[in-house]
């Protein structure tokens, strides 16, 4: 068995990008939890809360099933293989993964495969980080996801900051993602 | 006709498919998912006997207008607001839930089942560990029914390891206070392994299901497992009016 990324690697810098082979099961089971998420916060009378909630509870059910292994200390090029491997390749997400030392990571998606297709692009932002966090969480309770730039807004890509011990300034990350969602949602 | 052993759903007909209501002692799973009026039916649950209801998606206020929008009586429901206590907790940072969620993996089911939240670590004042305050409230406070609504805002928090340990827990002091307690969860979201985990917990497994043929919506309860009551097993058409959830037709399995 091979990677299940190609390694780039030049003078100090080391760059993993993905290999996305999508397995249907895996993108079906992310496809479900979007649309039960969107179900829910409709339900809930629209609360985005609910939204994050249900995606950060699926993130960590995966985490739970895919990568779970007791006997790891999780360090970032740790916990990054079997990511790569058990969930990003075959939800068929393509994405780098550069800046990589013990504590952090930077990431560039630029494709989330099918998966998002025939949904509003904002709930879809809002749900892949919150099951990025909720894996990212289970292994780093400590740490935070930061969304630096979104494809939603502009960007060619969505750039995310894997931080496995996040200072205080990072810790409202996630009620900001959830404002953005508002405050954009309204003006769109 | 609700014998003594059993307590009232809330729903007379939900009483009939049950064959006289739910044992004492039982903790049930109700499983469900988007548009299947599941937070409904938990409000329905609440309306007969002494109730501790958990909330962790509505505040009380939510809760309550609901339920007196159906006219339902809501003298005897003692409301835990996770969700306001929640929104308080991010809003003033995350770094105190860490501090706990550290401690908290240090805890041993057997002192959990013993001694409630008070087998906890000490811990700063302010911080809020919601699967303490479960089961403390769950050991210490004697009900008819105890409704937690839902699992999956425990599930978004904590690994799934610490929420079977907790729900074992729960189910323990239920059963040695004789009440009901329900747990909602949400379906398809938590994985098969973690869904059949519960399911073994749970004495019974009712779930909410909603099947669309053609431009219709078909909404179906069944009882799916029931613990020495095998008779019991059985699906049921439901619709939901003014007077809230109606059992439209009843089938046995068994």
């Amino acid at each position: 068995m091979g990677n299940p990324f190609k390694k780039i690697e030049s003078g100090d810098k080391k760059v993993w990008i993905t290999q996305p082979k999508e397995i249907e099961k895996i993108l079906k089971r992310k496809e479900i939890a979007l649309k039960i998420a969107k179900g829910k916060m409709i339900d809930n009378g629209g609360k985005i809360e609910t939204a994050m909630q249900t995606a950060e509870a699926f993130g960590r059910g995966l985490f739970e099933e895919l990568l779970k292994d007791e006997s790891i200390e999780w360090t970032m090029d740790k916990w990054l293989e079997p990511v790569i491997k058990n969930i990003f390749n075959p939800m068929g997400t393509g994405a780098t993964f550069t800046n990589i030392s013990n504590d952090k990571a930077k990431s560039y998606i630029f494709s989330y495969g099918q998966s998002n297709e025939e949904t509003d692009d904002r709930i879809a932002t809002l749900f892949n980080y919150g099951f990025l966090r909720g894996i990212f969480r289970s292994a780093f309770p400590n740490g935070e996801l930061i969304l630096e730039n979104s494809m939603v807004d502009g960007a060619q890509m969505d750039e995310f900051i894997f931080k496995a011990n996040a200072v205080e300034s990072d810790r409202l990350e996630r009620e900001k993602i959830k404002n953005d969602y508002i405050s954009k949602k309204i003006l769109s | 006709m609700v014998k003594d052993e059993f307590v009232s759903t809330g729903i007379e007909k939900l009483d009939v498919l049950l064959e006289g209501g739910t044992p004492k002692g039982y903790t049930i799973l109700i499983l469900g998912g988007p548009g299947s009026s599941i937070e409904i039916l938990c409000k329905q649950l609440a309306t007969i006997g002494k109730v501790l209801f958990f909330t962790t998606e509505e505040t009380r206020d939510e809760v309550l207008d609901t339920i007196s929008r159906f006219g339902w009586d809501k003298s005897k429901i003692e409301i835990i607001d996770i969700a306001s206590d929640y929104a308080e907790t991010i809003l003033s940072g995350e770094q105190k839930r860490v501090s706990v969620y550290e401690q908290r993996s240090k805890v041993k089911l057997k002192e959990l089942i013993e001694i409630g939240s008070s087998g906890m670590p000490p811990i700063a004042k302010g911080d809020q560990d919601f699967l303490a305050i479960l089961s403390d409230k769950i050991k210490s406070e004697k009900s008819d029914k105890i409704i937690l609504n839902s699992l999956d805002f425990f599930l978004s928090q904590y690994s799934q390891e610490e929420v079977i340990r907790t729900i074992h827990a729960a189910k323990i002091s239920n059963l040695q206070n004789r009440g009901v307690f329900y747990i909602i969860m949400t379906r398809g979201i938590h994985g098969e392994v973690f869904e059949r985990k519960m399911e073994g917990i749970a004495d019974c497994v009712l779930e909410l299901e909603v099947i669309q043929k053609g431009s219709n919506f078909e909404r179906f309860l069944a009882v799916k497992k029931m613990k020495n009551y095998a008779k019991k097993i059985g699906i049921a058409r439901y619709a939901i009016d003014s007077d809230g959830f109606i059992l439209e037709m009843i089938e046995r399995i068994m």
